[in-house]
């Protein structure tokens, strides 16, 4: 209706006072958009409050955990939560500790550290793979397009986990090794996002106005259509981070992903597979944790869908 | 006010013209000569043909350098692929494009980018026509930085400049396209388009996504920029009414095909090709009371997938007899610079 208003009232000559003529509901900006858009959501500002909680918890991880994540406490061992009535709790372990007598409270905060380092960087690294092979395929077609698509057909028809499994045992465990290992897992679904978004965007009107202009491929690639694919990649990444989240963890269970050495989630839960049976908390925590993660970055990710409007 | 025109069909005529003759006032501005483009859009199934669109078929036409020269024809008939090949949007099949006596056909990537500083284009629709992801300012400071124009300091002031002769204002650059309404963007749209200060403007039905209030205002304004700039100008309608203020000569499309050419005043007074004579009409008449005689045309245009045998218009021509299948009609002058491709008129 706003609209309809502003149309009739266009301005011939150049008024004084046309400043005002335009759309008044648009003068907000995207970040108060969406800002609001966040504030009318319970469900996106509970997640992004525990994507909050992680960051800092992860980066003051050495201030905040009560003692050091290797230390062990031979008189401590298999400890149960403060909560419990079996007697066999201490004060100074709030959730207990592991068979080797580790504050699990310490493990799970410096574990956050890791698990978000590694889903971050995956997902950066394979998104920038993904991104870049849709836009090549989507801007270019013909054979660029049809060998990078059957590439990630190919990738996405093979069990991502186990090909992870494989890789890991080829390139042997490491951070970074599982960094890389992850991004695999995931171009794929972003190239294909990209490259249909590219496909609709490079057809409108204004991308041939950047042709008519002069612009040349690269130019019209990256200022005209990239943006336009962004929201787009936004939603993949956020479902990206769960995934990679949820690899890491699956990979460090099987003892493939971070060193056991280094607390993570993932190595947590497979060290409490040995006494899941004793010891029903063990594997409780850092269960939950990944759970509550995945979740979290799961409704962020339908909360920027429903934002931006993107339709998948 | 010449028409060029084959006597008769051919698919490659001659056209000889030397880099002498570029900025001579007398040769045309834009010449197009035999100019086809088809689109091959694949097999519906592995054992049919291949299917392919005749979109523009053998167009021989002059663009004469500060004339509005108004493309018509209704949906589908090839005006907007015609209006994108001469700018190589869309690449021929055949034929030649001259542009101010360079071969745009045959330019490479060099000399298609200088050209394209002289040859600009404004597009239909002002939603899709913008990025959305720029701003005002900055899809213009685009042009200047493509085309190395202005020093950087002096593009601001620049951008400010153009805006106003638009009827916007210079605080308008830095505002995105959603903020604006379909006539304000349409003016962006335009501005863009003169940033480069070009020769030769293609105006691709730039009111017709318009409300009629805002159409005038925006028909008044390319009237007024191409007074100042001295503009050559393609406009392509749908709507006669539209063109019949703005142009100095007409072309009628049909079926990627001219139908008509000839000075405004006399298409409009006196048209010969019955296709051309059942558009105009078909133009409301904006007097109360007052009607006039429609010739309304039967069925939809044909598919440009296997057009007609012979004349394309004769399926739904309302004085088409057999011999009409026969051969295609070949252009012939009605009176200086007015022509007409049809046997039976």
């Amino acid at each position: 209706m706003a609209q309809e208003t502003t149309t009739l009232r266009d301005p011939v000559p150049p008024l004084a006072g046309s400043a005002d003529q335009t759309l008044a509901h648009s003068r907000e900006t995207l970040t108060q958009r969406a800002l609001r858009s966040l504030l009318a959501s319970k469900v996106a500002m509970f997640s992004f409050f525990v994507l909050f909680v992680l960051i800092i918890l992860a980066v003051f991880a050495p201030w905040i955990a009560p003692h050091p994540p290797g230390e062990m406490s031979l008189t401590n061992r298999r400890l149960f939560p403060i909560f419990s009535e079996t007697g066999r709790t201490n004060p100074a372990y709030l959730l207990g500790t592991d068979g080797l007598g580790r504050d699990i409270v310490s493990r799970m905060i410096y574990g956050a550290r890791m698990t978000l380092v590694v889903a971050f960087s995956s997902v950066i690294l394979g998104g920038f793979i993904g991104v870049m092979a849709g836009l090549l395929a989507g801007y270019f077609g013909k054979w660029i397009d049809a060998v990078i698509m059957r590439l990630a057909d190919l990738q996405l028809a093979f069990p991502s986990l186990l090909l992870g499994l494989v890789a890991m045992a080829l390139l042997g465990s490491g951070v970074v090794e599982l960094v890389i290992v992850i991004a695999l897992t995931q171009w794929a679904i972003y190239a294909r996002v990209v490259r249909s978004e590219v496909l609709k965007v490079k057809e409108l009107e204004f991308v041939q106005g950047a042709r008519a202009l002069g612009a040349g491929k690269w130019r019209i690639i990256f200022r005209h259509v990239f943006p336009n694919t962004v929201a787009s990649m936004l939603v993949v990444a956020s479902f990206s981070l769960a995934m990679a989240i949820y690899y890491e963890a699956a990979l460090s269970f099987f003892g493939l992903g971070v060193p056991p050495a280094i607390p993570t989630w993932g190595n947590m839960l497979a060290d409490a597979r040995d006494i899941i049976f004793r010891d029903f908390y063990a594997p409780l925590w850092p269960g939950v944790a990944i759970t509550i993660t995945v979740l979290a970055f799961n409704l962020i990710g339908d909360w920027i869908r429903d934002f931006f409007d993107v339709r998948i | 006010m010449s028409v060029t025109m084959a006597p008769k069909v051919v698919s490659q005529p001659e056209l000889s013209l030397t880099m002498s003759e570029a900025n001579n006032p007398a040769t045309p501005l834009v010449s197009l000569r035999g100019l086809q483009t088809r689109f091959n859009i694949g097999r519906k199934y592995p054992w049919t043909a291949e299917r392919i669109v005749h979109a523009v078929e053998d167009i021989n036409l002059d663009i004469q350098r500060g004339e509005i020269l108004g493309l018509v024809g209704e949906s589908g008939s090839g005006k907007t692929t015609l209006g994108r090949t001469v700018l190589r949007l869309v690449e021929p099949t055949d034929g030649r494009i001259v542009f101010d006596g360079t071969d745009v056909t045959s330019a490479n990537d060099d000399q298609l980018r200088d050209l394209r500083r002289r040859m600009q284009i404004i597009f239909q629709d002002p939603y899709a026509s913008l990025n959305p992801r720029m701003t005002v300012g900055e899809a213009i400071n685009e042009a200047y930085v493509i085309h190395r124009l202005h020093k950087p300091s002096e593009r601001r002031a620049r951008i400010g400049e153009l805006l106003s002769k638009v009827g916007l204002t210079p605080s308008h650059a830095n505002r995105f396209p959603h903020e604006f309404s379909g006539g304000q963007r349409q003016r962006i749209g335009i501005a863009r388009a003169l940033a480069v200060e070009p020769q030769f403007v293609v105006a691709d039905e730039p009111v017709s996504a318009l409300d009629v209030s805002i159409q005038a205002q925006v028909i008044n304004l390319l009237s007024d920029l191409k007074a100042e700039f001295g503009l050559t100008m393609l406009f392509i309608s749908h709507d006669l009414g539209v063109v019949e203020y703005l142009v100095d000569r007409i072309a009628v499309m049909y079926l990627g095909r001219l139908v008509e050419v000839g000075p405004a005043a006399d298409v409009y007074a006196n048209p010969r090709h019955p296709y051309t004579q059942a558009l105009l009409s078909a133009v409301p008449v904006p007097i109360p009371g007052r009607r006039k005689e429609r010739q309304i045309l039967q069925g939809d245009i044909p598919s440009p997938i296997s057009p007609p045998s012979g004349c394309v218009f004769r399926t739904r021509c309302p004085i088409a007899g057999p011999e009409c299948a026969k051969a295609l009609p070949p252009m012939e002058m009605v009176s200086p610079g007015h022509a007409k491709a049809c046997i039976k008129q």
